[in-house]
Protein backbone atom coordinates (compact mmCIF):
# COMPACT_ATOMS: atom_id res chain seq x y z
CA UNK A 1 0.00 0.00 0.00
CA UNK A 2 1.31 3.76 -1.06
CA UNK A 3 1.56 5.72 2.14
CA UNK A 4 2.26 9.75 2.19
CA UNK A 5 2.60 11.97 4.68
CA UNK A 6 3.66 15.69 4.23
CA UNK A 7 2.48 17.20 7.27
CA UNK A 8 3.38 20.12 9.96
CA UNK A 9 2.15 21.22 12.96
CA UNK A 10 3.14 23.68 16.04
CA UNK A 11 2.51 22.47 19.56
CA UNK A 12 3.32 24.26 22.43
CA UNK A 13 3.76 22.96 25.82
CA UNK A 14 5.36 24.02 29.30
CA UNK A 15 6.01 27.34 26.94
CA UNK A 16 8.34 25.08 24.74
CA UNK A 17 7.67 25.19 21.10
CA UNK A 18 8.24 22.05 19.07
CA UNK A 19 7.71 22.31 15.33
CA UNK A 20 6.87 18.95 12.67
CA UNK A 21 7.89 19.10 9.26
CA UNK A 22 7.30 15.48 8.58
CA UNK A 23 7.69 14.25 4.77
CA UNK A 24 7.79 10.91 3.93
CA UNK A 25 6.32 7.98 0.76
CA UNK A 26 6.84 4.55 1.19
CA UNK A 27 5.16 1.77 -0.30
CA UNK A 28 6.01 -1.41 1.86
CA UNK A 29 3.78 -3.25 4.15
CA UNK A 30 6.34 -2.60 7.19
CA UNK A 31 7.43 1.07 7.58
CA UNK A 32 9.32 1.00 10.96
CA UNK A 33 9.77 4.85 11.91
CA UNK A 34 12.76 5.13 14.01
CA UNK A 35 14.22 8.78 15.74
CA UNK A 36 14.90 9.14 19.78
CA UNK A 37 12.00 10.32 21.75
CA UNK A 38 10.79 13.80 21.31
CA UNK A 39 11.82 13.76 17.57
CA UNK A 40 8.25 14.08 16.77
CA UNK A 41 7.56 10.64 15.85
CA UNK A 42 3.99 9.98 17.85
CA UNK A 43 2.64 13.28 16.92
CA UNK A 44 3.26 12.08 13.32
CA UNK A 45 1.28 8.89 13.82
CA UNK A 46 -1.52 10.55 15.85
CA UNK A 47 -1.93 13.13 13.21
CA UNK A 48 -1.85 9.79 10.92
CA UNK A 49 -4.91 8.32 13.27
CA UNK A 50 -6.84 11.76 13.06
CA UNK A 51 -6.26 12.10 16.85
CA UNK A 52 -4.39 15.73 16.18
CA UNK A 53 -5.44 17.53 13.79
CA UNK A 54 -1.86 18.84 11.65
CA UNK A 55 -1.63 23.00 10.98
CA UNK A 56 -1.16 22.17 7.12
CA UNK A 57 -0.50 19.50 4.43
CA UNK A 58 -1.80 16.16 2.99
CA UNK A 59 -2.03 11.99 4.47
CA UNK A 60 -2.69 9.83 1.75
CA UNK A 61 -3.24 5.80 2.47
CA UNK A 62 -3.71 3.77 -1.10
CA UNK A 63 -6.34 6.01 -2.57
CA UNK A 64 -8.25 7.26 -0.12
CA UNK A 65 -7.37 11.10 1.32
CA UNK A 66 -7.79 11.05 5.01
CA UNK A 67 -6.51 14.68 5.48
CA UNK A 68 -5.56 17.34 2.90
CA UNK A 69 -5.50 21.14 4.40
CA UNK A 70 -5.52 22.81 1.32
CA UNK A 71 -8.96 20.85 -0.28
CA UNK A 72 -10.15 21.04 3.54
CA UNK A 73 -10.64 17.06 3.64
CA UNK A 74 -9.87 16.13 7.52
CA UNK A 75 -11.44 12.45 7.99
CA UNK A 76 -12.82 11.95 11.77
CA UNK A 77 -10.58 9.13 13.51
CA UNK A 78 -14.30 7.08 13.50
CA UNK A 79 -13.89 7.09 9.53
CA UNK A 80 -10.20 6.87 8.90
CA UNK A 81 -10.26 3.11 9.36
CA UNK A 82 -6.71 3.07 10.78
CA UNK A 83 -6.23 1.09 13.60
CA UNK A 84 -3.97 2.37 16.80
CA UNK A 85 -2.02 0.44 19.39
CA UNK A 86 -1.33 2.50 22.00
CA UNK A 87 2.19 2.35 23.83
CA UNK A 88 0.49 1.66 27.21
CA UNK A 89 -2.22 -0.41 24.90
CA UNK A 90 -5.14 2.33 26.33
CA UNK A 91 -7.40 -0.62 26.98
CA UNK A 92 -10.88 -0.11 28.35
CA UNK A 93 -9.98 -0.58 32.34
CA UNK A 94 -14.09 -1.14 33.13
CA UNK A 95 -14.20 -3.56 30.36
CA UNK A 96 -13.99 -7.36 30.45
CA UNK A 97 -10.79 -8.53 27.47
CA UNK A 98 -13.73 -10.18 25.60
CA UNK A 99 -16.08 -6.81 25.86
CA UNK A 100 -11.99 -4.59 24.35
CA UNK A 101 -11.84 -6.71 22.26
CA UNK A 102 -15.63 -6.55 20.61
CA UNK A 103 -16.09 -3.05 21.16
CA UNK A 104 -15.97 -1.60 17.66
CA UNK A 105 -18.48 -4.31 16.88
CA UNK A 106 -20.40 -3.62 19.69
CA UNK A 107 -24.06 -2.10 19.14
CA UNK A 108 -23.70 1.88 20.00
CA UNK A 109 -26.67 1.69 21.91
CA UNK A 110 -27.49 -1.12 23.61
CA UNK A 111 -24.09 -2.26 23.73
CA UNK A 112 -24.16 -5.84 22.75
CA UNK A 113 -22.94 -8.47 20.14
CA UNK A 114 -25.21 -9.95 17.55
CA UNK A 115 -24.14 -13.32 16.80
CA UNK A 116 -21.96 -13.01 14.06
CA UNK A 117 -19.76 -10.53 15.95
CA UNK A 118 -19.98 -12.83 19.00
CA UNK A 119 -18.49 -15.73 16.31
CA UNK A 120 -15.75 -13.22 15.43
CA UNK A 121 -15.02 -12.04 19.09
CA UNK A 122 -14.46 -15.82 19.93
CA UNK A 123 -12.16 -16.56 17.07
CA UNK A 124 -10.28 -13.31 17.87
CA UNK A 125 -9.51 -14.65 21.60
CA UNK A 126 -8.88 -18.03 20.40
CA UNK A 127 -6.35 -16.63 17.67
CA UNK A 128 -4.62 -14.53 20.47
CA UNK A 129 -4.72 -17.25 22.84
CA UNK A 130 -6.82 -14.88 25.70
CA UNK A 131 -9.81 -17.97 25.52
CA UNK A 132 -9.20 -18.24 29.18
CA UNK A 133 -9.02 -14.59 29.97
CA UNK A 134 -12.38 -13.77 28.16
CA UNK A 135 -14.27 -12.28 31.27
CA UNK A 136 -11.01 -11.12 32.70
CA UNK A 137 -10.19 -6.91 33.66
CA UNK A 138 -7.32 -5.62 31.67
CA UNK A 139 -5.44 -4.91 34.96
CA UNK A 140 -5.29 -8.50 35.78
CA UNK A 141 -3.38 -9.39 32.77
CA UNK A 142 0.68 -9.54 32.47
CA UNK A 143 1.94 -6.81 29.67
CA UNK A 144 2.16 -9.35 26.96
CA UNK A 145 -1.67 -10.27 27.15
CA UNK A 146 -2.74 -6.76 27.04
CA UNK A 147 -0.66 -6.50 24.34
CA UNK A 148 -2.29 -9.08 22.49
CA UNK A 149 -5.99 -7.86 23.97
CA UNK A 150 -4.84 -4.14 22.28
CA UNK A 151 -3.63 -6.08 19.05
CA UNK A 152 -7.20 -7.49 18.79
CA UNK A 153 -9.22 -5.01 19.19
CA UNK A 154 -7.27 -3.00 16.98
CA UNK A 155 -7.25 -5.46 14.33
CA UNK A 156 -10.81 -6.50 14.59
CA UNK A 157 -12.30 -4.07 12.64
CA UNK A 158 -10.36 -4.94 9.40
CA UNK A 159 -8.32 -1.37 9.09
CA UNK A 160 -6.50 -0.45 6.15
CA UNK A 161 -3.60 0.61 8.16
CA UNK A 162 -2.17 -0.78 11.87
CA UNK A 163 -0.41 2.25 13.50
CA UNK A 164 1.89 1.01 16.36
CA UNK A 165 3.03 3.41 19.03
CA UNK A 166 6.34 2.04 20.79
CA UNK A 167 4.68 -1.72 20.59
CA UNK A 168 7.54 -3.24 22.51
CA UNK A 169 8.71 -0.34 25.13
CA UNK A 170 6.88 -1.79 27.78
CA UNK A 171 7.45 -5.16 27.83
CA UNK A 172 10.02 -7.40 29.41
CA UNK A 173 13.12 -7.32 27.36
CA UNK A 174 13.20 -11.36 27.59
CA UNK A 175 9.77 -10.91 25.62
CA UNK A 176 10.94 -8.42 22.92
CA UNK A 177 12.33 -11.19 20.76
CA UNK A 178 9.31 -13.26 20.47
CA UNK A 179 6.89 -10.36 20.11
CA UNK A 180 9.13 -9.24 17.35
CA UNK A 181 8.31 -12.59 15.23
CA UNK A 182 4.86 -12.48 16.63
CA UNK A 183 3.96 -9.00 14.77
CA UNK A 184 5.58 -10.36 11.49
CA UNK A 185 3.12 -13.26 11.34
CA UNK A 186 0.08 -11.15 12.29
CA UNK A 187 1.46 -9.07 9.48
CA UNK A 188 1.60 -11.39 6.90
CA UNK A 189 -1.75 -13.55 8.52
CA UNK A 190 -3.94 -10.30 8.70
CA UNK A 191 -2.24 -8.32 5.47
CA UNK A 192 -2.37 -5.35 7.16
CA UNK A 193 0.20 -2.98 6.61
CA UNK A 194 1.71 -1.42 9.64
CA UNK A 195 3.25 1.94 10.82
CA UNK A 196 5.64 0.69 13.56
CA UNK A 197 7.17 3.70 16.02
CA UNK A 198 10.28 2.40 18.05
CA UNK A 199 13.47 4.00 19.19
CA UNK A 200 15.30 0.40 19.49
CA UNK A 201 17.92 -0.20 16.86
CA UNK A 202 16.81 -4.13 17.15
CA UNK A 203 13.53 -3.42 16.43
CA UNK A 204 14.02 -1.65 13.09
CA UNK A 205 16.65 -4.56 12.25
CA UNK A 206 13.65 -7.28 12.36
CA UNK A 207 10.55 -5.20 11.48
CA UNK A 208 11.49 -2.92 9.04
CA UNK A 209 10.91 -3.07 5.09
CA UNK A 210 10.73 1.09 5.18
CA UNK A 211 12.83 2.83 7.29
CA UNK A 212 11.84 6.64 8.03
CA UNK A 213 14.53 8.14 10.42
CA UNK A 214 13.05 11.16 12.59
CA UNK A 215 15.32 13.98 13.70
CA UNK A 216 14.16 17.26 15.96
CA UNK A 217 10.60 17.26 13.92
CA UNK A 218 11.81 15.85 10.73
CA UNK A 219 12.40 13.18 8.56
CA UNK A 220 16.48 12.97 8.03
CA UNK A 221 16.58 9.80 6.05
CA UNK A 222 14.24 6.99 3.85
CA UNK A 223 15.27 3.74 3.32
CA UNK A 224 13.95 1.25 1.19
CA UNK A 225 15.13 -2.35 2.65
CA UNK A 226 13.40 -4.24 0.39
CA UNK A 227 15.05 -3.66 -3.00
CA UNK A 228 16.05 -6.81 -5.44
CA UNK A 229 19.63 -5.52 -5.57
CA UNK A 230 20.30 -5.55 -1.99
CA UNK A 231 18.79 -9.15 -1.68
CA UNK A 232 20.87 -10.32 -4.75
CA UNK A 233 24.31 -9.01 -3.04
CA UNK A 234 23.79 -11.18 -0.63
CA UNK A 235 23.69 -8.80 1.98
CA UNK A 236 21.25 -9.16 4.76
CA UNK A 237 18.45 -6.86 6.30
CA UNK A 238 19.83 -7.23 9.55
CA UNK A 239 23.13 -5.73 8.28
CA UNK A 240 21.72 -3.07 5.96
CA UNK A 241 19.85 -1.36 8.84
CA UNK A 242 22.88 -1.75 11.20
CA UNK A 243 24.99 -0.12 8.58
CA UNK A 244 22.42 2.52 7.63
CA UNK A 245 22.03 3.41 11.42
CA UNK A 246 25.78 2.98 11.94
CA UNK A 247 26.00 6.32 9.64
CA UNK A 248 23.18 7.96 11.07
CA UNK A 249 24.21 8.22 14.45
CA UNK A 250 28.15 7.56 14.98
CA UNK A 251 28.63 7.76 18.42
CA UNK A 252 25.81 5.01 19.32
CA UNK B 1 -44.70 12.58 67.34
CA UNK B 2 -43.94 10.56 64.73
CA UNK B 3 -46.61 12.28 62.50
CA UNK B 4 -45.67 15.22 63.90
CA UNK B 5 -41.66 14.06 62.39
CA UNK B 6 -43.15 12.09 59.04
CA UNK B 7 -44.65 15.39 57.24
CA UNK B 8 -41.02 17.21 57.66
CA UNK B 9 -39.30 14.38 56.83
CA UNK B 10 -41.20 13.17 53.56
CA UNK B 11 -41.16 16.80 52.34
CA UNK B 12 -37.66 16.96 53.32
CA UNK B 13 -36.90 13.49 51.26
CA UNK B 14 -38.97 15.25 48.24
CA UNK B 15 -37.00 18.51 48.72
CA UNK B 16 -33.43 17.25 48.70
CA UNK B 17 -34.43 14.41 46.13
CA UNK B 18 -35.68 17.16 43.50
CA UNK B 19 -32.85 19.21 43.88
CA UNK B 20 -29.99 16.40 44.02
CA UNK B 21 -31.77 15.74 40.77
CA UNK B 22 -31.54 18.88 38.91
CA UNK B 23 -27.77 20.00 40.03
CA UNK B 24 -27.02 16.48 38.92
CA UNK B 25 -28.52 17.37 35.71
CA UNK B 26 -26.42 20.46 35.48
CA UNK B 27 -23.81 19.65 37.48
CA UNK B 28 -22.74 16.86 34.73
CA UNK B 29 -23.12 19.01 31.84
CA UNK B 30 -21.34 22.28 33.35
CA UNK B 31 -18.45 19.81 34.68
CA UNK B 32 -17.51 17.80 31.17
CA UNK B 33 -17.46 20.80 29.68
CA UNK B 34 -15.55 22.53 31.67
CA UNK B 35 -13.62 19.40 32.17
CA UNK B 36 -12.83 19.27 28.27
CA UNK B 37 -13.07 22.13 26.24
CA UNK B 38 -10.69 25.24 27.07
CA UNK B 39 -12.22 28.65 26.73
CA UNK B 40 -11.63 32.45 27.97
CA UNK B 41 -13.17 32.71 31.01
CA UNK B 42 -13.20 29.05 32.13
CA UNK B 43 -12.06 29.41 35.58
CA UNK B 44 -13.55 32.39 36.37
CA UNK B 45 -17.02 30.09 35.71
CA UNK B 46 -15.95 27.51 38.04
CA UNK B 47 -15.36 29.69 40.76
CA UNK B 48 -18.99 30.57 40.27
CA UNK B 49 -20.21 27.55 40.15
CA UNK B 50 -18.49 27.05 43.56
CA UNK B 51 -19.37 30.04 45.30
CA UNK B 52 -21.98 28.30 47.24
CA UNK B 53 -19.89 26.08 48.61
CA UNK B 54 -18.04 29.48 50.90
CA UNK B 55 -20.85 32.05 50.94
CA UNK B 56 -23.33 31.84 53.83
CA UNK B 57 -26.39 30.13 52.72
CA UNK B 58 -28.75 33.82 53.82
CA UNK B 59 -25.94 35.69 51.41
CA UNK B 60 -27.37 32.95 48.35
CA UNK B 61 -31.03 33.17 50.12
CA UNK B 62 -30.57 36.90 49.26
CA UNK B 63 -29.83 36.00 46.03
CA UNK B 64 -32.45 33.97 45.23
CA UNK B 65 -34.79 36.31 46.49
CA UNK B 66 -33.67 38.96 44.04
CA UNK B 67 -33.83 36.73 41.14
CA UNK B 68 -36.88 34.94 41.57
CA UNK B 69 -38.69 37.41 44.03
CA UNK B 70 -41.98 38.71 42.69
CA UNK B 71 -39.71 41.81 41.70
CA UNK B 72 -36.87 39.77 41.05
CA UNK B 73 -35.24 39.77 37.34
CA UNK B 74 -36.59 36.27 36.45
CA UNK B 75 -39.32 36.11 39.09
CA UNK B 76 -41.10 39.33 37.52
CA UNK B 77 -41.21 37.93 34.16
CA UNK B 78 -42.63 34.45 35.48
CA UNK B 79 -45.05 36.17 37.68
CA UNK B 80 -46.37 38.26 34.76
CA UNK B 81 -45.99 35.65 32.02
CA UNK B 82 -46.80 32.26 33.67
CA UNK B 83 -48.14 33.23 37.30
CA UNK B 84 -45.75 31.65 39.14
CA UNK B 85 -44.30 32.72 42.15
CA UNK B 86 -41.36 30.42 43.85
CA UNK B 87 -41.22 32.31 46.95
CA UNK B 88 -42.68 30.47 50.38
CA UNK B 89 -43.44 27.45 47.87
CA UNK B 90 -41.65 24.40 48.60
CA UNK B 91 -40.62 24.40 44.73
CA UNK B 92 -38.60 27.51 46.50
CA UNK B 93 -37.06 24.75 48.72
CA UNK B 94 -35.87 23.30 46.14
CA UNK B 95 -34.10 25.41 44.33
CA UNK B 96 -32.71 26.97 47.35
CA UNK B 97 -30.94 23.55 48.24
CA UNK B 98 -30.24 23.10 44.64
CA UNK B 99 -28.04 25.89 44.54
CA UNK B 100 -26.83 25.51 48.00
CA UNK B 101 -25.43 21.55 46.92
CA UNK B 102 -24.72 22.71 43.04
CA UNK B 103 -20.76 22.50 43.87
CA UNK B 104 -20.75 19.27 45.41
CA UNK B 105 -21.96 17.64 42.24
CA UNK B 106 -20.05 19.95 39.89
CA UNK B 107 -16.52 19.71 41.80
CA UNK B 108 -16.60 15.66 41.71
CA UNK B 109 -18.04 15.45 38.59
CA UNK B 110 -14.87 17.77 37.24
CA UNK B 111 -12.35 16.09 38.89
CA UNK B 112 -14.08 12.61 37.64
CA UNK B 113 -13.66 13.68 33.78
CA UNK B 114 -10.57 15.15 34.38
CA UNK B 115 -9.16 11.75 35.45
CA UNK B 116 -10.16 9.78 32.91
CA UNK B 117 -7.81 9.44 30.42
CA UNK B 118 -8.01 10.91 27.18
CA UNK B 119 -6.24 8.36 25.43
CA UNK B 120 -9.60 5.91 26.12
CA UNK B 121 -11.40 8.32 24.50
CA UNK B 122 -9.13 8.39 21.60
CA UNK B 123 -8.98 4.67 21.60
CA UNK B 124 -12.55 4.36 21.22
CA UNK B 125 -12.40 6.84 18.20
CA UNK B 126 -10.22 4.86 16.16
CA UNK B 127 -12.47 2.12 16.99
CA UNK B 128 -15.32 4.07 15.19
CA UNK B 129 -17.79 4.91 18.46
CA UNK B 130 -19.42 7.98 17.48
CA UNK B 131 -18.93 11.03 19.79
CA UNK B 132 -21.74 10.42 21.96
CA UNK B 133 -20.73 6.61 22.28
CA UNK B 134 -17.50 7.61 23.29
CA UNK B 135 -18.86 9.92 26.17
CA UNK B 136 -21.94 7.06 27.37
CA UNK B 137 -19.49 3.81 26.81
CA UNK B 138 -16.12 5.17 27.96
CA UNK B 139 -15.96 8.78 29.84
CA UNK B 140 -19.00 8.41 31.97
CA UNK B 141 -18.61 4.67 33.01
CA UNK B 142 -15.08 5.75 34.04
CA UNK B 143 -16.72 8.59 36.22
CA UNK B 144 -19.64 8.06 37.20
CA UNK B 145 -18.03 6.62 40.99
CA UNK B 146 -16.93 10.17 41.63
CA UNK B 147 -20.04 11.38 39.80
CA UNK B 148 -22.52 9.25 41.93
CA UNK B 149 -20.08 9.95 45.30
CA UNK B 150 -20.61 13.86 44.69
CA UNK B 151 -24.19 13.41 44.23
CA UNK B 152 -24.65 11.35 47.61
CA UNK B 153 -23.16 14.19 49.30
CA UNK B 154 -25.34 16.89 47.90
CA UNK B 155 -28.29 14.93 48.82
CA UNK B 156 -26.92 15.14 52.28
CA UNK B 157 -26.28 19.04 52.16
CA UNK B 158 -29.68 19.36 50.67
CA UNK B 159 -31.39 17.66 53.60
CA UNK B 160 -29.56 20.07 55.74
CA UNK B 161 -30.40 22.91 54.34
CA UNK B 162 -31.27 26.01 56.31
CA UNK B 163 -30.31 29.34 55.93
CA UNK B 164 -31.10 29.56 52.10
CA UNK B 165 -33.99 27.18 52.17
CA UNK B 166 -35.75 29.82 54.96
CA UNK B 167 -34.87 32.51 53.20
CA UNK B 168 -36.72 32.00 50.31
CA UNK B 169 -39.73 29.11 51.11
CA UNK B 170 -40.10 30.23 54.56
CA UNK B 171 -40.98 28.00 57.69
CA UNK B 172 -44.34 26.98 57.10
CA UNK B 173 -45.37 24.09 58.99
CA UNK B 174 -46.66 21.58 56.13
CA UNK B 175 -46.01 23.36 53.65
CA UNK B 176 -42.13 24.33 53.20
CA UNK B 177 -40.76 23.04 56.76
CA UNK B 178 -38.31 20.82 56.48
CA UNK B 179 -36.62 18.67 59.24
CA UNK B 180 -33.79 21.46 60.04
CA UNK B 181 -36.52 23.71 60.28
CA UNK B 182 -38.64 21.69 62.18
CA UNK B 183 -35.62 21.38 64.66
CA UNK B 184 -35.19 24.91 64.97
CA UNK B 185 -39.18 25.54 65.95
CA UNK B 186 -39.19 21.81 67.99
CA UNK B 187 -36.06 23.72 70.50
CA UNK B 188 -37.68 27.35 70.13
CA UNK B 189 -40.90 25.81 71.64
CA UNK B 190 -38.95 23.93 73.86
CA UNK B 191 -40.13 20.08 72.57
CA UNK B 192 -37.11 18.68 73.49
CA UNK B 193 -38.83 14.85 72.95
CA UNK B 194 -39.31 16.10 69.54
CA UNK B 195 -36.34 18.06 68.47
CA UNK B 196 -34.27 14.69 70.10
CA UNK B 197 -36.14 12.10 67.50
CA UNK B 198 -35.63 14.79 64.10
CA UNK B 199 -32.09 15.14 65.05
CA UNK B 200 -31.88 11.54 65.13
CA UNK B 201 -33.35 10.64 61.81
CA UNK B 202 -31.72 13.85 60.08
CA UNK B 203 -28.02 12.14 61.55
CA UNK B 204 -28.89 8.42 60.57
CA UNK B 205 -29.55 9.80 57.03
CA UNK B 206 -26.33 11.72 56.98
CA UNK B 207 -24.07 9.13 57.94
CA UNK B 208 -25.59 6.40 55.88
CA UNK B 209 -24.94 8.57 53.14
CA UNK B 210 -21.15 9.57 54.28
CA UNK B 211 -20.33 5.91 54.67
CA UNK B 212 -22.02 4.97 51.06
CA UNK B 213 -20.26 8.07 49.18
CA UNK B 214 -16.76 7.20 51.04
CA UNK B 215 -17.23 3.21 49.31
CA UNK B 216 -17.87 4.32 45.82
CA UNK B 217 -14.66 7.02 46.06
CA UNK B 218 -12.05 4.03 46.89
CA UNK B 219 -10.26 3.58 43.74
CA UNK B 220 -11.34 0.30 41.88
CA UNK B 221 -9.54 -0.25 38.33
Amino acid sequence: MKIRVDICKRLISEGREFRLEAEFRAENERIVVFGPSGSGKSVTLQCIAGLLTPDAGRIEIGERVLFDSAAGINLSPQARNVGFVFQEYALFPHLSVEQNIGFALQHAFHGRLDPLARERVSAFLAAFELEGLARNLPRELSGGQRQRVALARALIRRPDLLLLDEPLAALDPMLREHVRRELLELQSRFQVPMIIITHDPADAEALAENLVVFDRGRVTQILDLKDDAALLSGVSQRERVGRALAELFPVA
Amino acid sequence: MIGQALVPLLLTLKVAGLATLLTLVLGVVLAYGLARYAFWGREFLDAVCTLPLVMPPTVLGYYLIVLIGRRGWIGEWLYDKLGISLIFTWQGAVLASAVVAFPLVFKSARAAFEGVDHQLEGAARTLGASEPGVFFRVTLPLAWRGILAGTMLAFARGMGEFGATLMVAGNIPGRTQTLSLAVYDAVEAGRDDLANFLVLVTSTVCVAILLGSGRLLRPRY
